[in-house]
């Protein structure tokens, strides 16, 4: 009896033992598991943001051509059909009037379709590179009384096409912001490069926001979300130094350092 | 004053090592109290429902009064306690039904079972049966619920094992409990059954004391 009970309660110790090894073991492959699959999966969303932002500069270039392209022709070819025919009824007074107040429709659409289309796609920083694309949206943002500075440190040239349209695009939505929404009448944007990274920052003189606000609201701060999507691709951050009713400072960092390939977009 | 005690501790000095080892359980109980969670702390009143009737048993054995009965009390505590820490650590309205059910049906064979000058094997391994239930139900809830990261930083990870542990390598001297501890004590078979117990269930209190850090430990993650 002294032997079955023994054998009995080893019996069961080692079952016991057994099981707890057992859900040990099981429990740590399935985290694992978990752990993988929340990478595959945040893998996948990277990959997925840059396809969006590649099909959108796609998207951009095609519909820039097409504006310049064809519509931009036909224009033209609209404006020569107009002179051609002002030239033939140029001696009655009020059709000739009528004539160059089209003309004149015409030449502004036809600068506004140019100007739309270099809108689109920045064809500066393509043929000149970043600091020439951010000294002429600088100086198209400069209007009337308000003041946009420019400071560059660190040669830029080791920057992929990829990196430098992001860049491009962050400093285009934040000087945007500080325009539109913070009433800015200074902005100073600063830009450096090293060999482990590349920082830009925004700084300007405005009337400042909530950024909790902002983010928790649906409907608006898609721009900031925007700009925190493009850096999720590659190894960035953007960091906020803002607050309601002083200037605000937004500074952005990618690292450099092994960084992730991105789609060639240009 | 102190002797009949003096003389409990030389006659049977193993009983001992489980009660010091449940006093160690209590120190790291109160040291850790603070980053106690509901389950654990409903553990540590366990614990020192149990010294308080440990106590009163040895009061009892030092005057050589019965103390059977204490024994099956204990029983019921330590029941009543594991079905009240595993009902608050475990979620879903099926476990808690079963708790309850399983809670019934021992009150039941309690009632039924009790006795007051001898050890009640149905009221032991009942005890022990639902234990083990228990214990898997838990194991099955960290296995589908997936919320902890590492087990082995998980204190009620600890306490499942401790209770199994101390469910099967008990459950068979209790359940034979004829041939085991129904014999006189100064029986050789006797002391060496008793002997295994009282090191079982020091095993027992060991590794609560031991979950009792790692909840510390868990807390000062769950915080950071």
């Amino acid at each position: 009896m002294k032997l079955c009970i023994a054998v009995g309660t080893a019996v069961l110790l080692v079952m016991a033992l057994f099981i707890i090894v057992f859900v040990a073991y099981y429990q740590r492959k399935q985290v694992q598991q978990q752990l993988a699959l929340k990478e595959l999966q945040t893998e996948y969303r990277r990959k997925l943001m840059e396809a969006t932002f590649a099909g959108q500069e796609e998207e951009r270039r095609r519909f820039a051509r097409d504006l310049h392209d064809d519509i931009g022709t036909m224009l033209s070819v609209t404006r020569m059909s107009l002179k051609h025919l002002e030239r033939k009824v140029s001696e009655e007074v009020r059709l000739d009037l009528q004539i160059q107040k089209t003309q004149a429709l015409l030449d502004e659409t036809m600068a506004n379709v140019r100007r739309i289309s270099r809108d689109l796609v920045p064809t500066t920083l393509e043929r000149f590179g970043l600091i020439a694309a951010l000294e002429e949206l600088i100086e198209k943002a400069a209007e009337g009384e308000l003041v946009v500075r420019l400071q560059c440190s660190g040669s830029l040239d080791t920057l992929t096409s990829a990196l430098s349209l992001m860049l491009f695009r962050i400093a285009q939505e934040l000087i945007n912001n500080a325009i539109k929404h913070a009433g800015s009448s200074q902005i100073t944007v600063q830009i450096s490069c090293t060999n482990l990274a590349v920082q830009l920052a925004v700084i300007d003189n405005g009337q400042g926001f909530d950024l909790d606000e902002i983010l928790t609201n649906r409907q608006g701060g898609l721009g900031l979300r925007n700009i925190e999507s493009r850096l999720s691709i590659v190894e960035g951050h953007v960091t906020f130094d803002v607050a309601p009713g002083r200037g605000s400072r937004i500074y952005v960092q990618v690292l450099l350092r092994d960084p992730k390939p991105l789609p060639q977009l240009v | 004053m102190w002797k009949p005690y003096i003389d409990l501790v030389l006659l049977s000095p193993e009983s001992f090592v489980s009660d010091l080892l449940l006093i160690l359980g209590i120190a790291a109980g109160t040291i850790n109290y603070t980053y106690f969670n509901t389950p654990i702390k409903c553990l540590f009143f366990v614990l020192v429902a149990c010294l308080c009737l440990e106590g009163v048993q040895i009061y009892y054995a030092a005057h050589h009064w019965n103390n059977h009965f204490l024994v099956n009390v204990l029983s019921l505590v330590e029941m009543i306690g594991f079905a009240a820490i595993y009902y608050l650590e475990l979620t879903g309205s099926r476990n808690g039904w079963l708790i309850g059910a399983t809670l019934g049906i021992y009150l039941l064979v309690f009632l039924d079972a009790f006795k007051w000058t001898g050890f009640a094997e149905y009221i032991m391994v009942g005890e022990r049966l639902f234990f083990i239930l228990y214990v898997v139900l838990h194991f099955q809830q960290l296995l589908f619920q997936m919320k902890v990261i590492n087990l082995f930083e998980h204190s009620m990870f600890w306490v499942s094992v401790a209770t199994l542990i101390y469910a099967t390598s008990t459950m068979f001297v209790f359940l034979f409990i004829r041939v085991t501890l129904r014999l006189s004590p100064v029986n050789e078979d006797f002391r060496w059954y008793w002997g295994f117990i009282q090191g079982c269930t020091a095993i027992f209190y060991l590794i609560l004391a031991f979950s009792f850090w790692i909840r510390r430990r868990e807390a000062v993650l769950e915080g950071a």
